[in-house]
């Protein structure tokens, strides 16, 4: 290697060369809500199953609790320029940096892991076949997506699959919810200490706030760096995207709280979950589930494109060791 | 994504961790589906507060930030779902220890 200023110097003079250019610019904020994965789907429905309406006062506080985090990631990006491994490399620590990217290569795995195998089952329940190989197939056409196709198609892909999700809004008024008592308790806050009750929230919180939308988010700024939009133009973006994506979540508790609550089905499977589209699709709605989490696997992408972002990190920590 | 592939490692390896991961929830059949998707949520709940408060750090430090650090709300809110996730995530603990 020739010459070069030691690595954490060079990054903290990128960042500060990119903050004077976004002094002359102001800073852009591009966002857009990724919408709802598999895991999303059925964490929704399985929280208005398991709680009723009892957590949708915390859905609602989730929404600016989302909003607060994205935009902080976002201008982060924006900012420094910089992945958050690169920044926390640069200014904080390696050993932090390590561990963060641990916590979210598990996060990411799991999840990942998970959607990829609900998708691989409803191949198998649809079309028969073994589900490992539909898995291998599945995680193959994802994978040559991210890597081969340009940024521009996944999220042209994404931004269409995010308006399909509309038909659980239908879904949750053709449910026939009782709307005062809707209200009263996505208004009025109440808590309970049974461990299922925990869980769910934890599970509602998590899938809301996913860690790997803050990375997404990072990689996205980076990729339409060169077009800078007015800040408040964009943050209002932001803000549609994720009261949008609330919205569906949502309208997901309300027909799981009005079809699933107090009846003990056991939902063990995709075919239980069907049963929350019925009102909006009759008969097909099995064939809705299907064709959606076959379509939401553009969320796998934005999994991906975390893992694209991460891989900076791995040749970074070659690079420096 | 136009990016090099060549250094792609880290993107293989979720890939292929997420692979194994979805065939030996399939081939196990410990968990079914719908508890694979949910527990996952779940324990991303529980890794939140940790990515909440790197990028509350970085956001709070005028060093990196410049004049554009975080704004009250953001500082309201991130601190919220901090406290939240913590708490929840506890109480969790705790009645799993009892």
């Amino acid at each position: 290697m020739p010459d070069k200023p030691p690595l954490r110097q060079r990054i903290r003079e990128d960042i500060a060369k990119n903050r004077r250019r976004i002094k002359e610019l102001g800073p852009g904020l591009i966002t857009s809500g990724a919408g709802d994965d598999p895991a999303g789907i059925v964490t929704y429905t399985v929280v208005g199953a398991t709680t009723g309406f009892s957590q949708l006062w915390l859905l609602l506080l989730s929404t600016p609790m989302m909003i607060a985090i994205q935009s902080m990631a976002a201008r982060i990006a924006i900012v420094t320029g910089k992945s958050l491994p690169e920044i926390t490399t640069a200014f904080y620590s390696k050993k932090l940096t390590v561990f963060m990217v641990l916590i979210l290569a598990v996060a990411n795995i799991l999840t990942i892991g998970a959607d990829l195998n609900a998708m691989a089952a409803i191949f198998h329940i649809l079309f028969g076949f073994p589900t490992i190989h539909w898995l291998l197939l599945v995680t193959a056409f994802i994978a040559a997506l991210v890597i081969f196709g340009s940024y521009r198609t996944v999220k042209k892909v994404l931004i269409w699959l995010t308006a399909v999700p509309g038909v659980y809004i239908v879904s949750a008024i053709l449910a026939n919810p009782p709307v005062l008592k809707m209200l009263a308790d996505t208004f009025i806050p109440q808590i309970h200490l049974q461990s299922a009750w925990i869980v769910a929230a934890l599970g509602m919180l998590g899938t809301t706030i996913s860690p790997y939308l803050m990375f997404w988010q990072a990689s996205e700024e980076r990729e339409e760096k060169t077009s800078v939009v007015q800040a408040d133009e964009a943050n209002f973006d932001t803000v549609v995207g994720m009261v949008w994506s609330n919205l569906l979540a949502y309208a997901m508790i309300v027909t799981g709280a009005v079809l699933l609550y107090g009846t003990h089905a056991d939902i063990q499977d995709v075919r239980t979950l069907a049963v929350t589209l019925r009102p909006a699709a009759g008969e097909c709605a099995f064939v809705f589930v299907g064709d959606h989490r076959f379509g939401l696997s553009g969320d796998s992408c934005a999994g991906g494109l975390d893992g694209l972002r991460r891989r900076r990190y791995f040749r970074l920590a070659g690079g420096d060791g | 994504m136009d990016n090099l592939i060549s250094d792609a490692k880290g993107f293989y390896l979720v890939f292929i961790g997420a692979i194994f991961v979805g065939a030996a929830i399939n081939l196990t059949h410990s968990l079914n589906v719908v508890d694979a998707l949910y527990y996952s949520q779940v324990l991303d709940g529980m890794l939140i507060p940790v990515l909440i408060a790197i990028a509350w750090l970085i956001s709070n430090n005028s060093k990196i930030m410049g004049d554009h650090t975080a704004s009250r709300f953001e500082n309201l809110f991130s601190v919220l779902a901090f406290s939240v996730t913590v708490t929840l995530s506890g109480v969790m603990f705790g009645q799993w220890l009892r």
